[in-house]
């Protein structure tokens, strides 16, 4: 029996590690998921671009992830800071939810309305959960887009694509660099909203996508000149800087992490900048 | 940079062919599909293992045939270890070097070193940690007007690991084997994007051994969101020269 206890041993620690690292998962989705990468690209809309104006050459937007609703007290101090500072949009970068139900009937109460603020979500690996792409589905309709941002001299392009399998798909990246080919040239900026962070900038045990993908989005933000890559997943803040792109990891903004926190991005003429905040050191 | 590798490899392996030491040979060829790969790819790798005593040298190379990447040359590894063992049980440390020159504006160098377990009959680990550092070409950087502090991108202590079972012990003349691991001669994947394999081998007249295998590359598993990512179906052969 302590023969086949250290066989088994190398087996069964890894998944009771990551088991421990994900905390509410549907455990299904180790080994097959309710619907794929491509599906839900076919299933979203992406064929035109959300416009929006800006009155100054100044504009901010805020973006958050891994709010992890059921809890929502820091998802309300988010969102109440947005409302005061007016930031031309917010961005929720991902596991928004649990992927329950419940909890994405509660997270849809604690969203401004689009009148107020207009909010842009992704989907994250935890969103897809217990099915849940069907439920974030019909709330939000889409996880891939594009918006601009019109200034009174410029306008700037942002993205928001799906990694919450691991993986852009096939469907989802073809019409990225399409998209990139046909509008990168006509914006001043380029920002990418994404939940899996891309990069390990620390040892982690959050997942990113697969090395292959990472080469290929690395050649398109050097070829394509993107400015900024803002994404979640690991929780914890990190920043580093490849070519001309500066590559965000966010704090987490989950209640149950202590130092939860949000993303300010600066846009003006010069190149964007940023301010990582956390909410324990806030007023 | 490169062809000077090359020329430094030449000259250590003529080195050691002059020290007597014992060679095998080995290619292969990648023929599969990836989400990534915009239809299928077509690779082919040649290397070498040199061994005197209980040292062992590994360099090989990757050329790609049919890929997304404009490079015919993508991949260049080289692998030194020493085979020993601890109170009675055999095993073997390594460390690597593997260059990977598929992207078209960086590219990207990993180090690192692992033990490899040799006790079991049936069973092969394998764990270790690997470094890796993306690079931007200077001509890119000239162009792009990017600083030099900017040019690189780092990714340390990644796992490195793999976990091998066979059906009849591991020397046998024919085999078949799975295992699970997140590297390969000219790849290292983050801890968290295991590859499976399923392989199959056989020694004729104990020179020439052939060796079929077919991997399945998942994504997400870890996010516990997994999606399919892609398959390579690789068939190769190795020739004990000396």
């Amino acid at each position: 029996m302590d023969n086949k206890i250290k066989y088994i041993l190398p087996v069964i620690l890894p998944i009771m590690i990551f088991l421990y690292s994900c905390g509410d998962a549907d455990l299904t989705g180790i080994f097959v998921t309710y619907e794929s990468a491509d599906e839900r690209f076919k299933q979203s809309s992406h064929d035109s671009i959300i416009e929006l104006q800006s009155s100054s050459e100044y504009y901010e937007i805020f973006s958050m992830g891994d709010s992890h609703v059921g809890g929502t007290n820091n998802l309300d101090v988010f969102f109440d800071s947005a409302l005061k500072a007016k930031p031309i949009a917010t961005v929720m970068v991902g596991d928004v939810a649990s992927g329950k139900k419940e909890d994405f009937d509660t997270l849809v109460q604690h969203i401004p309305d689009s009148d107020s603020l207009r909010t842009f979500k992704i989907v994250g690996n935890h969103d897809l959960f217990f099915e849940g792409w069907d439920t974030y589905y019909s709330y939000f309709g889409t996880s891939t887009y594009i918006f601009s941002v019109q200034t009174p001299t410029a306008k700037d392009l942002y993205f928001c694509l799906d990694t919450g399998g691991g993986t852009l798909g096939e469907l989802q990246l073809e019409w990225f660099r399409k998209k990139l080919k046909e509008l990168r040239s006509s914006y001043r900026h380029c920002i990418m909203f994404t939940h899996d962070n891309l990069i390990r900038l620390r040892p982690t045990t959050s997942t990113n996508p697969n090395k292959e993908e990472v080469q290929i989005l690395l050649d398109l933000f050097i070829e394509y000149d993107i400015n900024m890559v803002v994404t979640a997943h690991d929780h914890e803040q990190n920043v580093d800087k490849f070519g001309n792109t500066t590559i965000i990891i966010m704090d987490a903004l989950t209640d149950t992490y202590s130092n939860a926190g949000y993303l300010k991005i600066k846009i003006s003429e010069t190149d964007p900048t940023y301010e990582l905040i956390r909410l324990n050191k806030t007023e | 940079m490169i062809y000077r590798h090359f020329i430094f490899w030449i000259l250590l392996i003529i080195t050691i062919i002059k020290a007597q030491a014992q060679i095998k040979t080995f290619t292969y060829f990648d023929l599969g599909e990836t989400e990534v790969s915009n239809g299928m790819f077509l690779k082919n790798s040649f290397g070498c293992e040199l061994k005197h005593n209980s040292w062992i040298l590994e360099p090989a190379i990757q050329l790609d045939y049919i890929s997304e990447s404009s490079n015919f040359l993508s991949g260049v590894t080289i692998t030194g270890g020493r085979e020993f063992k601890i109170w009675k049980y055999p095993m073997e440390v390594k460390g690597f070097y593997l260059l990977d020159i598929s992207a078209e504006n960086f590219y990207e160098s990993n180090w690192g070193a692992y033990l490899h377990f040799k006790r079991s009959k049936h069973f092969r680990f394998k764990l270790g940690l690997n470094n890796r550092t993306y690079t931007i070409y200077k001509s890119i950087r000239e162009e792009n007007n990017i600083k030099t502090e900017d040019a690189k991108l780092r990714e340390y202590f990644n796992l490195i690991y793999c976990f091998g079972a066979f059906l009849k012990p591991v020397e046998h003349n024919w085999n078949v084997g799975i295992h699970i691991t997140n590297f390969d001669y000219f790849l290292m994947n983050q801890s968290t994007n295991p590859i499976f394999n399923i392989q199959g081998k056989y020694k004729y007249k104990s020179k020439f051994e052939f060796f079929s295998e077919l991997w399945y590359k998942e994504a997400g598993m870890f996010n516990i969101s997994v999606n399919n990512f892609g398959y390579t179906i690789r068939i190769g052969m190795k020739w004990i020269i000396k």
